[in-house]
């Protein structure tokens, strides 16, 4: 029976902070507001377990919570108020649904008796987060946030990741009740297709494929990473032969220095991994869903390959590529059946470096034409600062001090780190892909470096997306983080729109010459350390120099304004069909076969 | 030059929660999705805490709507039926003409008396 005195009550406030306890919860990003005040007002009370960084801006909190969850691979939980704080989430919910980050988003909602009356700062988040989530709750009653806290964990790390809100009404944080911590899921509606037994008919069919395959390919992706599946991918790789090809959130799921890795493909990958896309005669897919960045026109992408695709997510396999073989399930399990079906089949003297000669000859001879990443490490040491450089010398540190990881944002900068640094480790690139959301860089830096304060965590940002979000290098000075270095390709422009003005329009620069304060001043007055760089000649004195710091560093690069992001495929075009100067379009000699 | 792909009637037999959004999101699928409903049919089932949704879609890809509508986690089964046009034509050809007798609208000084 409950009094009032019952020693078990607690206020719903409590139990949401017991409940992110009870999950494994250590860091929370958020900023309170009316709606969410008594989950503040039980926060000190949890303050051994559960730290709270306030942020500057919800936006912030959010990019930070997807930050240390891609970092660590555990749930990001960010924490905003009603109405306008709500509102300010939706960017990093989005872009952690197009991303599959786990991610869950607590609101506070006006109180339920206000709940549809327009009250201050009421908004309908979750009418308004529907699209951009993988579920949303409304709790207005305390006795289901046990229950609910659990699921909305359950959903978002498991199967394909995605991000989740609650909203909580303030009444039902103020109420006090005594929580069942033993209440079950009730999600009959989810299926997490990780548990499922992989379809040994897709198994079979795909290894008939592979082992018969003269050019075959394997594309990995972000399942890749988020199974954990790096190994499994190498012994397939090594297994079988076949070359890989990682996209842009598939970095770091291959060792780059491996002889068997080809790179990035798609809309600014090289031309060989493109051309070899183009030439294979199996693709074999694990974990990444043909967006358009990597497939170019889609009806001419692959022309001659026999497409298998391995997703966790039914609804991506035949999405926007026809597929021979689907294979749904979890990314490791299913290459560790891959592994054996092709064991059973290929005798001992087939396999491995045995298997293929003649399609990686080709690849090579491919590579060797036009891949002109080693022109740009070798750039003569004069003449003004390019991009590239500060990517090489990044580079180049990396390797003499061990791995770090690395945060980029939207645009050119981010094409170049992706392109000129080497990707050896899952989870050490971390970038806003699908959404392609400026100002993402500087806030998910910062929950990295919550989720992993012994590590060294580079931010690579251009100064039209540091200008967005900047104001999280308060939260980190205020949280005594040391570990972010924060690179800005400073061109004076919003780069890439500028590129494409420079390239398909004409050089009419309409609305993207953009003009800053002085970064490293503006870094002094956050009470960090700014530098301006201005020549080639200081790039790696800077870059040491920002390591050995013991605290934020912002690095100013002022590099060559009108530098273009290369080799780039015009938009609309085949990924076949690659510019790798502004007057210059690879075409390949023969028409390829569009796909009938 | 773009040509549309064929697109045929489909009808999709999908169980749900009754929760509350539950619908909001089914049916916020489809228009975000740029699926074509031409029908629509909501009610109760025998099982309490579930409800039923009955859609006619037209589609190339029915396969790809029975997907993205299985992802939602208040979504229980979907299902493809054998598509009657007869029935649907019926059906709304009854909601077209039944005539719906319409109650007097108060006007504000009747409701702040």
């Amino acid at each position: 029976m409950k009094t009032p005195t019952d020693p078990a009550l607690r206020t719903g406030a409590q139990i949401l902070c017991e409940a992110l306890v009870r999950q494994g919860v250590d860091v929370i990003f958020g900023i309170p507001g009316g709606a969410i005040m008594p989950f503040y007002h039980a926060l000190p009370e949890y303050a051994d377990q559960l730290h709270h960084v306030l942020c500057r801006h919800e936006q912030g909190a959010g990019h930070a919570a997807e930050g240390y969850a891609r970092a660590s691979g555990r749930v990001g939980v960010c924490v905003a108020t009603s109405g306008p704080g709500a509102t300010n989430l939706v960017t990093p919910i989005a872009d952690a649904w197009m991303d599959s980050s786990p991610m869950v988003a607590i609101t506070g909602q006006v109180s339920s008796a206000l709940l549809g009356t327009d009250a201050f700062q009421e908004t309908d988040i979750i009418g308004i987060t529907v699209p951009i989530t993988k579920h949303s709750y409304l709790v207005r009653d305390a006795r289901e946030l046990p229950r609910v806290i659990a699921e909305a964990f359950h959903i978002a790390a498991s199967g394909r990741p995605g991000p989740v809100l609650i909203d909580v009404t303030k009444d039902c944080q103020q109420s006090s009740v005594v929580p069942d911590w033993n209440s079950v899921h009730d999600l009959a509606g989810y299926d997490d297709h990780r548990l499922r037994d992989i379809d040994p008919a897709g198994i079979a069919a795909a290894i008939y494929l592979l082992v018969r395959a003269e050019r075959p390919l394997i594309l990995a992706g972000n399942g890749v990473i988020q199974s954990g599946a790096t190994a499994e991918l190498l012994a397939l790789a090594e297994h079988t032969g076949i070359p890989v090809i990682t996209t842009l959130h598939g970095l770091g799921a291959f060792p780059q220095d491996h002889p068997l890795s080809l790179g990035m493909p798609g809309m600014h990958g090289w031309v060989h991994v493109n051309r070899a896309i183009q030439r294979c005669d199996v693709l074999l897919n694990i974990g990444s869903r043909f967006d358009d960045r990597v497939t170019g026109k889609a009806s001419t992408f692959a022309p001659n390959a026999s497409v298998i695709h391995v997703d966790v997510d039914p609804s991506e396999i035949g999405k926007l590529v026809p597929v021979k073989v689907g294979i749904v399930g979890d990314a490791a399990v299913a290459m560790r059946a891959l592994i054996a079906g092709f064991e059973e089949q290929v005798p001992r003297s087939a396999r491995g470096d045995n298997a293929l000669r003649a399609w990686r000859d080709e690849i090579s001879a491919l590579r060797e034409q036009f891949e002109p990443r080693q022109e740009y490490r070798r750039r003569p040491d004069s003449g003004t600062l390019q991009p590239h450089d500060v990517c090489a010398a990044l580079n180049a540190a990396r390797r003499l001090r061990g791995n770090c990881r690395v945060v980029t944002d939207v645009g050119q900068h981010q094409m170049w780190t992706a392109q000129l640094l080497d990707w050896q480790r899952p989870r050490s690139h971390i970038t806003s892909g699908g959404s392609g959301t400026m100002g993402f860089a500087v806030p998910a830096a910062l929950g990295a470096a919550m989720a992993l304060p012994d590590e060294t965590i580079w931010v690579v940002v251009g100064d039209g997306g540091f200008q967005m979000t900047n104001q999280e290098i308060a939260t980190m000075a205020q949280e005594g983080i040391t570990n972010v270095k924060i690179a800005i390709v400073n061109n004076g422009y919003l780069g890439m729109v500028r590129q494409w003005q420079q390239l398909f329009e004409g050089r009419r620069y309409s609305g993207t010459p953009l003009t800053g304060p002085d970064f490293a001043k503006l870094a002094e007055a956050y009470g960090v350390r700014g530098v301006t760089v201005d020549h080639v000649s200081e790039v790696d004195t800077a870059i040491a120099e920002a390591w050995d710091h013991p605290g934020v560093v912002v690095i100013d690069f002022r590099v060559e304004r009108e530098a273009n992001v290369f080799p780039i495929v015009p938009q609309g075009r085949s990924i076949g069909e690659m510019m790798t100067s502004a007057h210059t379009l690879e075409a390949p000699a023969l028409p390829l076969a569009g796909r009938s | 030059m773009t040509t549309r792909p064929l697109t045929r009637r489909h009808t999709l037999v999908v169980r749900l929660n009754d929760r509350p959004g539950a619908l909001y999101r089914a049916i916020g699928l489809m228009r975000r999705r740029d699926y074509n409903v031409s029908s629509l049919v909501v009610g109760p089932t025998d099982r309490s805490g579930t409800s039923r949704m009955v859609l006619v879609v037209e589609a190339a890809n029915v396969h790809q709507i029975v997907q993205q509508l299985s992802r939602l986690i208040d979504v229980l089964s979907v299902a493809e039926v054998a598509h009657e046009d007869a029935l649907f034509d019926q059906f709304d050809d009854a909601m077209r003409q039944f005539d719906f007798p319409v109650l007097p609208t108060p006007t504000v000084q009747e409701l702040v008396r």
